[in-house]
């Protein structure tokens, strides 16, 4: 009797699986990009933005005044907004930049009449001004950070208002005006030879309506009004982010010119036909790495990273190449270096590391940064000899030659003697501060620490969440700390300014490592244009660093994509988040790809 | 009844008619040690928390063996079992070995780890559990048979918490006794997982012995140890308890397997162990793992946990059975 | 009864209050400072100072309203009421629609200290007076607002300024997509297959059952979802292998429903298992068969009508975690639920998303607390309803 019962739930249960059972083929009349992210992101307000993934979502519907060319490598800026490059002033400190006037915002409630109007130079005046705005507590300020005539006279005058939308924007900043509507007047507290690659290029500074701030005020991260090729439809925090094809954009061409190479990879195959090519992106946050890679396995995605632990069945032992399996689903790769450095800083503040400088070199020459590598990131990242990434235009080919990356268990224990007199003792455990507490986070902290253990040094390890990190780093309670960062630009200027003193926590120097005559030379360094001088000098203050040992270098990140054959004009960009537009689906290879899976099934 | 009788049961006459009688206990294991198959997983439970305090004691008294050089280097790394293998190990030489259940990423021995876990998750598991019952059982009985303002009392405590979410509570307690220490011991880790586990945990408990008990006062037998006089507490500890001991023993053997499976889910939200080795970060180090066919870490810690969980539940089943009053025929 | 549910009604207010008490506990006074959180990396001291007065985390602690000494503002009592007098005719021009509410409480400020005055108009201009004025020293309070926050279901907004209680809208959906089939699922089959195994007691049957819900139970949950999504949404492509906002939810939910309930049904069959056994042991069971009762007449009007103290307890509060949904399900499927809305709160520490979620939960299990007892009384006549 009981059974009987058994059986029509089971039979309920059946009814239910039946009504989800499904194919799953890609939608292939519809012109559509799917892509992932593995992390939801924060915000697409574009004076705010500064995570990767706000950036790789934003970077379509926003665009800057300068960015890089798509294809030319060496990575060559090119105007996007402006008209052309700016005029410098003689005295390298007046910058004119006129803007182009075919340049509409997206359609948008805001406005009006619903309809997107004309942009001026006063949208980006706006921009610029409101990243200054103490009260908007934009995450870019520090770049701006005395550099624009004026610009921080304003932000203390924005110190009086009660919050952000009631300060007055027409208090004139001199360094940052619009001489009329389509001509853009920049003066500099002191010459910055990056301005134009690095904040004028940023998303940040792209135009901004005041009516779409006004409109949506604290509800504006949600709602992006842009400029470029596309604009939000839909956006669900933590689910998926699907951006549609923008009425109002001017239009562009694809390239013509390329770096060598990039006709016989097809890259130059759409040269001259009108962009965007694709109607509708959608991305969706994918957290795991499980799904993301069954998803673009089934063709569900159209591009992918490689996830560490798919590494192997993507790309066997041999490295650099592409499985059997991998080729017979006509899946690309592509590998490329994406300038990055990763470290385990010292706190030079502390007691115990500060003033013992044989102690931070026998850690440092305990770490096999190899063995790292090869066990951590799959043998796919680079070993870091130094702190500036390979990439960037400063990077010294030499570097490794320094020995500064050397792993030696023995002269690491002879250094760990002489460390030991200066501290009077031996040392006891060191306490080192992960920003994470996931299997990753572990696996590299138990690495450190059974390498440190080799050469007699204990290693504490405490685990933290993120913002506990960031304050525990800021104040200097963590003896050591790992921690990175990657490069926006190809000039290594950010990189050194990690050492300068006037940049100590809650700046970039965390830590607190201080040094006159690295700062005397930062301060050169700053003010010098792209030259051999420059160049040689930049190497030096990074030797200069190297020989104090503020941290044990370990890694560069290299990235390794995997795309679908239909994935059309793929080239990694690592600076540029503006690319989207350039990207073609061929849709008659994508719909094939069920077929070739079946087939595949069948074999 | 004037207060100077002798209670009723204690006369001579009911003495001699009830007759001295097995206690509850005592029947009980006789018929326990009957079933082949519970003595058996009361032997594997066992030597689990037997493995557990010898590496707890092993610690403690600074004996160097194989557990407590777990983190020693055995091999390459991702070594796979039962394969013998050569090496250079860190101090340059050149070692060869083999080992029962490969490495770890470390070149670390998976068994070692495994064994070690023990601990770990029988620690948690144990002071989770004796946390939440030492709670649960007295106040659920208490609210249970009282009502009133003890009742409101408990159930206000209960439902307080019980609407805090679980993990959250965990992370909260993992914060905040993140750097302070009880009577010299640091509560980093595990102990501000298990007491934070306990502390929510007994309000399962406390609810179910609460209905139980609310069910049961109106039963004959209480009315009778009532009209004997017995006090209230008489009442609750010796008479209820007892026969609601079947639902703590089910509710002790199922909640100790979802401790060790809760484990599990904090590693995997970066709440649990982090220094020493214990399963839930061995599955969730081996999840990353099994793409590159490292299959043997995940394999060891889900095997250690399923006859853990096994032993522990049919062993609990066939207590529940012997324990049971209701059940008692002969 | 009615009596009862008013006073169980009443009895909501403590614990709501309770929660609140629990709650501001954890995320003010222990949760610790998130401005930095906020402020992103390599922010100033200026821009921290800034977030923390925008989420209010500068505020004091605790209440801390104190009545002024008499001579104190007795002596400026003319000059508070002319403000005051001021204001409320100011209020008077500009409201064009109908005459507002006299003015009763008025804040000035006075050599850079608040004011409060209380008690000030019982009728428009006339009968202006005050009785005491307060020093807002603190009211103002990081405590008082975390009451009024939630009394007034006003969360403001997340840690990304996006308004806590559309997050909230948007997940209670997905995740009640999810779960209600899971729960229903689960519930149903493990009380049918109790009652089965309840019945054939000792057998076989039983001890198959018994060693593969343990079995079942033995196998950590993270196994469960990797391998049916690996199997059935990848090898055998029945179901999709991650949400799709074009498709129906009912699509995305299937195969998680389905890993749920197979992943729920040890422990639930084991639970509800022991509670039959409880019943078929009971006299009035072999009574009943003694009768000749037909076996479904047993198990179904007596067995499974006893059974039901415990069932409703263990069903009546899982309800209000369904909305919760399953965290891990929710991450490995991409449900855009409220479980995945969690697991983000507890990564970013956003202890305002984590506190608004807290409370309705805690409104929830008060409600469902409310709806056992009565389903106690229902099913039970010897519970009594005091």
């Amino acid at each position: 009797m009981g059974c009987q019962w058994v059986v029509l739930v089971l039979a309920i249960a059946t009814v239910f699986l039946g009504c989800g059972l499904h194919k799953a083929t890609p939608d292939s009349d519809e012109n559509v990009l799917h892509l992932s992210l593995i992390t939801k992101i924060q915000t697409l307000d574009s004076g705010n933005m500064r995570d990767v993934y706000g950036m790789t979502v934003g970077g379509n519907i926003f665009e800057a005044l300068f960015g890089y060319h798509y294809l030319k490598r060496p990575y060559e800026v090119v105007p996007v907004l402006a008209e052309d490059l700016p005029q410098i002033s003689e005295d390298k400190l007046t910058y004119t930049i006129r803007i182009r006037q075919d340049v509409r915002f997206q359609d948008d409630p805001c406005f009006a009449d619903g309809k997107g109007r004309q942009v001026t130079a006063h949208d980006i005046v706006y921009a610029i001004k409101r990243i200054a705005n103490v009260k908007y507590r934009s995450q870019n300020w520090p770049s701006w950070n005395d550099r624009i005539v004026g610009l921080d006279a304003f932000r203390d005058y924005t110190r009086q208002f009660a919050d952000e939308w009631s300060v007055d924007y027409d208090y004139e900043v001199e360094g940052f005006r619009a001489l009329d509507d389509f001509t853009l007047q920049i003066k500099l507290v002191r010459p910055w030879p990056q301005v134009v690659e690095s904040v004028l290029s940023d998303m940040s500074t792209a135009p901004v309506a005041k009516e779409a701030v006004d409109y949506y005020r604290a509800r504006i991260p949600q709602h992006p009004v842009g400029t470029g090729p596309y604009r939000l439809k839909t956006w669900r925090r933590g689910s998926y982010v699907e951006l549609v094809r923008n009425a109002n954009w001017r239009g562009q061409l694809y390239p013509s010119q390329g770096a060598p190479g990039d006709a016989e990879a097809g890259l130059l195959d759409d040269a001259g036909k009108p962009l965007p090519f694709v109607d509708r992106i959608f991305f969706r946050v994918i957290e795991e790495d499980q799904p993301r890679w069954l998803l673009f396995m089934r063709g569900e995605l159209d591009f992918l990273g490689i996830p560490k632990d798919n590494f192997d069945e993507a790309i066997g032992s041999s490295g650099g190449e592409l499985t059997e399996e991998m080729i017979q689903r006509n899946i690309r790769l592509e590998i490329y270096i994406d300038p990055s450095t990763f470290w385990v800083g010292f706190n030079l503040r502390d007691p115990v590391l500060g003033p013992n400088k044989p102690l931070r070199m026998a850690i440092s020459r305990a770490i096999d940064r190899q063995a790292l590598v090869d066990l951590l990131f799959n043998g796919r990242f680079e070993v870091a000899h130094g702190f500036v990434s390979p990439g960037m235009n400063s990077y010294d080919p030499n570097i490794a030659e320094y020995g500064y990356s050397r792993y030696d268990p023995a002269e690491a224990a002879e250094l760990l003697k002489e460390a030991e007199k200066i501290h009077g003792g031996p040392i006891g455990p060191l306490k080192l501060g992960m920003p994470g507490v996931d299997n990753f986070s572990r696996q590299y902290a138990q690495f450190l620490q059974k390498y440190m253990s080799n050469i007699g040094l204990r290693l504490n390890v405490e685990y933290m969440d993120w913002p506990t990190y960031m304050s525990e780093v800021n104040n200097g309670h963590l003896q050591l700390f790992a921690s990175g960062v990657s490069a926006g630009m190809p000039d290594a200027i950010d990189f050194l300014e990690l050492f300068g003193t006037k940049y100590f926590a809650p700046g970039g120097n965390k830590f607190f490592y201080s040094n006159p005559e690295y700062d005397t030379l930062l301060e050169q360094a700053q003010v010098m244009f792209d030259s051999p001088e420059r160049t040689a000098l930049y190497r030096r203050m990074e030797r200069m660093v190297m020989d104090d040992y503020p941290a044990v270098f370990t890694t560069h990140r290299v990235s390794y994509a995997l795309y679908h054959s239909w994935y059309k004009n793929y080239k990694p960009h690592v600076f540029s988040y503006n690319v989207l537009k350039y990207r073609r689906v061929d849709q008659h290879e994508r719909a094939r790809y069920a077929d070739l899976l079946a087939e595949l099934k069948k074999r | 009844m004037t207060p100077s009788e002798t209670p009723l049961k204690d006369k001579p006459i009911i003495r001699r008619l009830v007759g001295k009688g097995r206690s509850l206990w005592a029947d009980g294991l006789r018929r326990l040690r009957k079933r082949r198959l519970a003595i058996v997983c009361f032997w594997i439970s066992a030597a689990y928390f037997i493995l557990a305090g010898f590496v707890f004691v092993s610690e403690i008294a600074d004996w160097d063996n194989m557990l407590t050089r777990w983190n020693e280097e055995i091999g390459p790394s991702y070594q796979a079992p039962l394969k013998s293998y050569e090496w250079q190990s860190m101090d340059g030489q050149t070692k060869s070995g083999w080992s029962l259940f490969g490495t770890d990423f470390l070149g670390r021995s998976t068994f070692r780890k495994m064994l070690y876990g023990a601990k770990t998750s029988i620690t948690v598991a144990l002071c989770a559990s004796l946390i939440s019952l030492l709670i649960g059982v007295p106040l659920g009985a208490v609210a249970g048979y009282f009502r009133g303002w003890i009742d409101d009392l408990v159930v206000w405590l209960l439902t307080t918490l019980n609407t805090i979410p679980y993990i959250l509570l965990v992370m909260a307690f993992a914060v905040v006794l993140r750097d302070k220490s009880l009577f010299g011991v640091p509560l980093r880790g595990v102990t501000g997982v298990y007491l934070a586990m306990g502390l929510t945990s007994w309000v399962g408990i406390a609810r179910l012995i609460r209905g139980e008990i609310m069910k049961r006062k109106e039963s004959e037998y209480v009315l009778a140890a009532r009209a004997m006089g017995c006090s209230s507490g008489r009442i609750i500890f010796q008479h209820l308890l007892p026969n609601v001991f079947h639902i703590i023993i089910i509710n002790f053997s199922l909640r100790f397997v979802t401790f060790i499976h809760s484990e599990v889910i904090l590693s995997f939200l970066g709440l649990g162990e982090t220094d020493k080795p214990s399963w839930g970060a061995m599955i969730d180090a081996a999840r990353a793992e099994l793409a590159r066919n490292v299959w043997w870490e995940m394999a060891a810690a889900t095997v250690a946990i399923f006859v853990l969980s096994l032993a522990l539940n049919l062993f609990g089943d066939a207590l529940r059975d012997c324990l049971d009053p209701k059940l008692r025929t002969d | 009864m009615t009596a009862f549910i008013i006073r169980r009604l009443l009895y909501t207010i403590p614990i709501v209050f309770g929660v609140l008490l629990l709650t501001f506990v954890l995320f003010t006074l222990l949760g610790g400072d998130i401005s930095y959180q906020i402020a992103g990396r390599d922010a100033d001291a200026e821009t921290i100072a800034e977030i923390r007065h925008e989420y209010g985390l500068d505020k004091p602690l605790f209440v801390g309203l104190e009545p002024l000494d008499e001579d104190d503002w007795q002596g400026h009592k003319e000059a508070y009421l002319k403000q005051a007098r001021e204001a409320e005719e100011g209020r008077l021009k500009e409201s064009t629609a109908g005459p507002a509410r006299p003015l009763s409480e008025f804040e000035l400020e006075q050599e850079g200290q608040k004011i409060w005055l209380r008690d000030l108009f019982k009728e428009r201009l006339g009968g202006l007076h005050l009785v005491q004025a307060w020093r807002m020293l603190d009211f103002d309070s990081q405590f008082f607002s975390h009451f009024t926050k939630a009394l007034t279901f006003n969360f403001g907004y997340d840690l990304n300024r996006e308004l806590i209680a559309d997050r909230i809208r948007w997940g209670v959906g997905p995740s009640l997509a999810l779960t209600v089939p899971m729960f229903i699922g689960t519930v149903t089959i493990s009380i049918a297959l109790a009652l089965v195994v309840a019945f054939v007691r000792g057998s076989k049957l039983d001890m198959i059952l018994v060693v593969i819900c343990v079995a079942g139970m033995s196998i950590p949950y993270l196994s469960f979802i990797i391998f049916g999504q690996y199997f059935f949404a990848y090898r055998l492509d029945w179901f999709p292998i991650f949400f799709v906002p074009d498709r129906s939810i009912w699509v995305s939910v299937a195969l998680p429903v389905l890993i749920g309930i197979a992943a729920g049904l040890g422990a639930n069959l084991r639970f509800y298992r022991t509670v039959m056994l409880d019943e078929m042991q009971s006299d009035y069971v072999r009574t009943a068969f003694a009768k000749g009762l037909s076996t479904r007449t047993v198990l179904f009007k007596h067995v499974l009508k006893n059974a039901m103290i415990p069932i409703i307890t263990n069903v009546v509060l899982s309800i209000p975690y369904l909305i919760l949904g399953s965290l891990l399900l929710e991450r490995f499927f991409g449900i855009p639920g409220l479980g995945d809305l969690m697991i983000q709160a507890i990564n970013s520490r956003d202890f305002f998303v984590l506190n608004a979620m807290t409370y309705i939960m805690s409104l929830l299990i008060v409600i469902f607390t409310l709806l056992t007892d009565i389903c106690y009384a229902w099913v039970d006549p010897r519970v009594s309803l005091e």
